[in-house]
């Protein structure tokens, strides 16, 4: 029987010969899941949140982020910062303890669409109500769609193209810094640099926005 | 500001007789292609100018007509349409830079670069202007292989064109290229003609913030859309990025911040560094290597709790003491309980931190004497669904 490491080569060769590797991925994170579980215990009882039955549900999530995007990662991390991957089991691991959380987190937001019940002291006690389920639902269906929107759009592809921008306007625009001097400290740049990097960074930003709008309309007549 | 001289193109007409010459000669090594592709860009140069350089489309008809069948298909073999797409491409990205550089003298290289990349795209324009007019003549050989490039480079332009406003920043240059051309073929040289008036001269420093005018109409929507205030909550990918080290110093600063302002990001941090230690537990021997998150501070506490609420599921317990008055949420079954939350009257909007604790969920509310006349609203959410809530007089 093959172990860890081999059974990780023969999929990352499979994988690399575009030959099916499901199988065997399958066979080597069948080995990690009662690992996974007691990473999965752990971060439940960090949060105190969740039940036993989470973890299928946890351990599945991670299986396909592992398939979408950790075989290549996996690679990534291990050239980039030799020894944080460790092992594929290790990197698996981060895996499923980063689904676990990323689960625990999203069930506070849920609660705090829902914090008004029984606020006026006349149902203390009750099911989470259809209304705010809804409120919840809709909630969550807007902040999707946000998220796939066309800002969200050129703020990848801002990251992707220009980086450094990007890592400036993150800091002044969306998490408020608001403040050139601040920025420059967090980046170890001037605060010149920061003023133009945030001012070349919306306008790429609208510059891809209207790019992208312009495509979804079609080819236009030549002038 | 680059400049583009009117004399670049006035010895296109002795150009193109010298590389006539040469095809004809054959002085060169080779199967002709590069000598090809030269003698098309001057003919198209000509034939696209004829005005400014006071030319007819007689002065290219021999050149072209001297072109041989094998050395053409050469040439268009080798025409990479894909290397135009990335070089208009970084034009753009050029330009943008150019408007808005660190300093005067980046600003001025990265207009150079942006200007040599539109001529790339000016030049095989030329190149299938002239080939074109080949086929027009009646060269089989040069229709199809014109139909096929015109297709192939019309596809990349219907790309690039959309990100046009970008060149405006090289409006001077382009404006100058643009009068060069004559008027029935400036239209399809968008490169050097579209969105050229003097009012879009500034349009990028305008979006970027730095300079104030006019927004055209299609852009008003797009600069509001950009400017709306927004946060970005740390992902998943960006906290996967964080624990394995990969996080830029930007990145840092971001869940740095984040988790000060966010005690659901806390506890995640917090989560990171207990689960990194089964993690460890799980491998060993496999040469882990320990995680250093940042963890809630311990809270000093008082030895007999007040019981606020006891149900089968869970306890909450309240402990005051000199320096702090604390909830613990207790969970009596660890896989019924979902969530807690723990609000202040006079902050009802804002949940407050919490930390696991030895007792379970804590959450600190702050010291005594801050906390006189205020009430604490406490909601703890079961897995079922079911939401419970209690208020408690601090």
């Amino acid at each position: 029987m093959l172990n860890d490491d081999e059974l990780f080569a023969d999929i990352a060769r499979r994988k690399a010969l575009g030959q099916d590797y499901k199988r065997p991925l399958g066979e080597l994170v069948f080995r990690w899941r009662d690992a996974s579980t007691t990473v999965i215990r752990r971060v439940q009882g960090a949060f105190m949140r969740g039940s036993p039955d989470d973890a299928d549900e946890v351990f599945q999530d991670a299986v396909a982020k592992f398939m979408a995007k950790g075989l290549d990662q996996f690679r990534g991390v291990s050239e980039q910062v030799p020894g944080k991957a460790a092992s594929p089991k290790t990197f698996f691991l981060r895996i499923v303890k980063h689904c676990a959380i990323d689960r625990y987190r999203r069930q506070r937001e849920e609660l705090d669409s829902g914090r008004g019940v029984g606020e006026d002291g006349e149902e203390p006690e009750t099911s989470l109500p259809e209304a705010n389920r809804a409120v919840a639902e809709a909630r969550a269906i807007a902040e999707q769609n946000e998220a796939h929107g066309e800002y969200w759009n050129a703020w990848e592809r801002l990251k992707e193209e220009h980086p450094n921008e990007a890592a400036a306007w993150d800091l002044y625009h969306h998490q408020d810094l608001d403040d050139h001097e601040e920025v420059a400290r967090a980046l170890g740049i001037t605060v010149v640099n920061s003023y133009k990097r945030v001012s070349r960074a919306q306008a790429w930003l609208k510059l891809y926005i209207l790019e992208a709008r312009k495509r979804d309309e079609g080819p236009r007549e030549e002038s | 500001m680059v400049a583009t001289s009117p004399s670049k193109y006035a010895a296109r007409l002795t150009e193109l007789e010298a590389l006539h010459h040469e095809l004809e000669t054959g002085k060169r090594p080779g199967d002709g292609a590069v000598v090809v592709g030269l003698l098309l860009e001057a003919a198209g140069d000509v034939l696209r100018r004829t005005t400014a350089l006071g030319a007819t489309r007689a002065n290219v008809t021999r050149p072209l007509g001297a072109i041989p069948e094998l050395a053409l298909r050469s040439w268009g073999d080798g025409v990479q349409v894909q290397e135009l797409a990335a070089k208009l491409e970084r034009a753009a990205s050029q330009a943008v830079e150019s408007a808005l550089p660190d300093d005067e003298e980046s600003g001025a290289a990265m207009a150079q670069w942006a200007v040599q990349d539109l001529q790339a795209r000016d030049r095989l324009e030329s190149a299938l202007v002239a080939l074109e007019a080949l086929a027009a003549s009646g060269r089989k050989d040069a229709q199809s292989l014109a139909a096929r490039l015109r297709t192939a480079v019309g596809s990349v332009d219907r790309t690039c064109r959309a990100a046009v406003e970008s060149l405006t920043a090289l409006n001077g240059a382009r404006r100058a290229e643009a009068a060069l051309i004559d008027p029935e073929f400036r239209g399809q040289a968008w490169w050097y003609s579209e969105r050229t008036g003097i009012e879009d001269d500034q349009l990028v420093q305008v979006l970027g913030g730095e300079v104030k005018g006019s927004m055209p109409a299609e852009l008003k929507s797009v600069n509001a859309e950009v400017n709306r205030k927004r946060g970005r909550p740390v992902s998943f990918d960006d906290l996967l990025r964080f624990d394995l080290g990969l996080a830029s110093p930007a990145e840092k600063e971001v869940i740095r911040l984040q988790a000060d302002a966010d005690p659901e990001l806390k506890l995640s941090l917090a989560a990171m560094e207990a689960a990194e230690a089964a993690i460890a537990e799980e491998t060993a021997g496999e040469g882990v290597v320990p995680k250093a998150a940042p963890v809630s501070a311990p809270v000093e506490r008082s030895s007999a709790p007040e019981i606020i609420e006891e149900r089968a599921e869970f306890k909450v317990l309240l402990f005051r003491s000199k320096k702090n008055v604390q909830v613990v949420v207790q969970p009596h079954r660890l896989d019924r309980l979902a969530a807690a939350a723990v609000y202040r009257s006079d902050e009802p909007d804002r949940p407050f931190p919490s930390a696991p604790g030895d007792m379970g969920l804590h959450f600190d509310l702050g010291p005594p004497e801050r906390l006189v006349g205020v009430l604490a609203r406490i909601v703890v959410k079961l897995v079922d669904g079911q939401t419970h809530g209690f208020e408690v007089r601090l």
